[in-house]
């Protein structure tokens, strides 16, 4: 006899990452950087050459569904099959929060998150999959420490702008993850403005690659009102490229 | 289904259990089900009964407990639950089903009003003992 109070879900997890060849957190402890449409325009431009799927792990603040239009795509809630199937949108692979909290705020401490995150993680299945994006929320706590948790084999991309701000936290975030021995595959600047940029140094300092860098959009807002608009945009189409250097480094 | 992932997950987790303590043969399950995920026993049932075959836990018997839902806030220390049959509608129900954590976005402290509580009881679906010969 042996009493426990064991999570049935924590093994179904790993059986299913199994099948992901690459798992891509796209971080920044900044907030306000542009994880989400980096992340959204990345998993985008890898779906036209891989088969590809996007998570969008920021429970308080979900918005990968509205650069995607992701409702568009779905009647009620994901299908259920032996588990949950993940949105298809145009052959990009999606799971968000938002479509259990009908759109509602959704306020959790770090543990609620953790079990909100091994739900969706043991219920979703991704099948065989050559990318996961995970579109990350800002901080160095709950998301981020199960991401490294579960994800040992997880390759980050790290956000940041040229702002003097970003710079600071984001030198922080990737001492975090490479303190830890996990695989940063590059850094990505975001709002560069008059072609300045910043992080080049940051990026040589650590050794880490620039993915590239991102010019400011001061028509992104307008491109953001129509989801068709905004994927042939001048934003996705430049974040497009950068997926291919995640192709090149998986090979 | 939903409920086939847990199964899934029961037949996975207790096989690398028995591996982990040394066990032989395994006789009974005990797996505890909340009753805020709603989680529908029989098919969990099915699932087990179907994915146990050619397993350790062949000849092993399931055995289900149900376990009541309980909320504390933590702004004011008021203890609650809620009937899954009465006070919310389908769509809630369903959405709690797949995330129970989802029930901060649709359930407040009925005292305060505070959406910061805990589910102290009855959240999910966890193996609380396992029988078999070493």
């Amino acid at each position: 006899m042996k009493n426990y109070k064991i999570d049935p879900r924590i093994s179904l997890i790993n059986d299913r990452i199994k099948k992901i060849k690459n798992i891509i957190p796209v971080i920044s402890s900044k907030g306000g950087v542009g994880k989400s449409l980096v992340s959204s325009a990345l998993a985008w431009g890898l779906r036209e050459y891989a088969n590809t799927a996007l998570l969008d792990l920021d429970f308080w603040g979900a918005s990968d569904h509205l650069l995607l239009d992701a409702f568009k795509y779905i009647d009620g809630f994901p299908e259920e099959d032996r588990g949950i199937l993940p949105v298809d949108i145009e052959g990009l692979k999606f799971m968000s929060v938002i479509y259990y909290t009908q759109n509602k705020p959704l306020s959790l401490r770090g543990i609620e998150f953790s079990d909100a995150f091994i739900e969706i993680m043991s219920a979703t299945r991704w099948e065989n999959l050559d990318y996961l994006i995970i579109d990350m929320p800002p901080g160095l706590n709950d998301p981020l420490l199960d991401v490294l948790k579960f994800f040992r084999n997880g390759k980050f991309v790290v956000v940041a702008t040229p702002s003097k701000l970003a710079v600071n936290v984001v030198k922080k975030t990737i001492e975090f993850v490479k303190e830890q021995k996990y695989r940063i595959l590059g850094l990505i600047e975001n709002m560069v403005m008059d072609g300045k940029s910043t992080l080049r140094d940051i990026a040589d300092t650590y050794g880490i690659e620039l993915i590239g860098s991102i010019p400011y959009f001061n028509d992104l807002e307008r491109e953001l009102e129509d989801s068709n608009k905004l994927k042939e945009g001048r934003f996705f189409k430049k974040v497009s490229e950068m997926s291919k250097y995640l192709l090149e480094q998986s090979k | 289904m939903h409920e086939w992932a847990f199964a899934e997950g029961i037949i996975k987790t207790v096989e690398e259990e028995a591996i982990k303590n040394r066990f032989k043969k395994l006789s009974k399950i005990y797996i505890v089900m909340g009753e805020l995920q709603g989680i529908d026993k029989d098919i969990v049932s099915f699932a087990l009964e179907n994915l146990k075959k050619g397993t350790i836990m062949e000849k092993a018997v399931f055995e289900f407990e149900d376990e009541e839902m309980e909320f504390e806030c933590r702004n004011c220390g008021f203890v609650w639950k809620i009937d899954r049959n009465g006070d919310i509608d389908e769509l809630i129900k369903e959405s709690i089903h797949f995330v129970p954590e989802a029930a901060h976005s649709f359930i407040s402290c009925p005292k305060c009003g505070s959406k910061d509580f805990e589910i102290t009881k009855g959240r999910g679906v966890y193996i609380s003992r396992i029988d078999g010969e070493l």
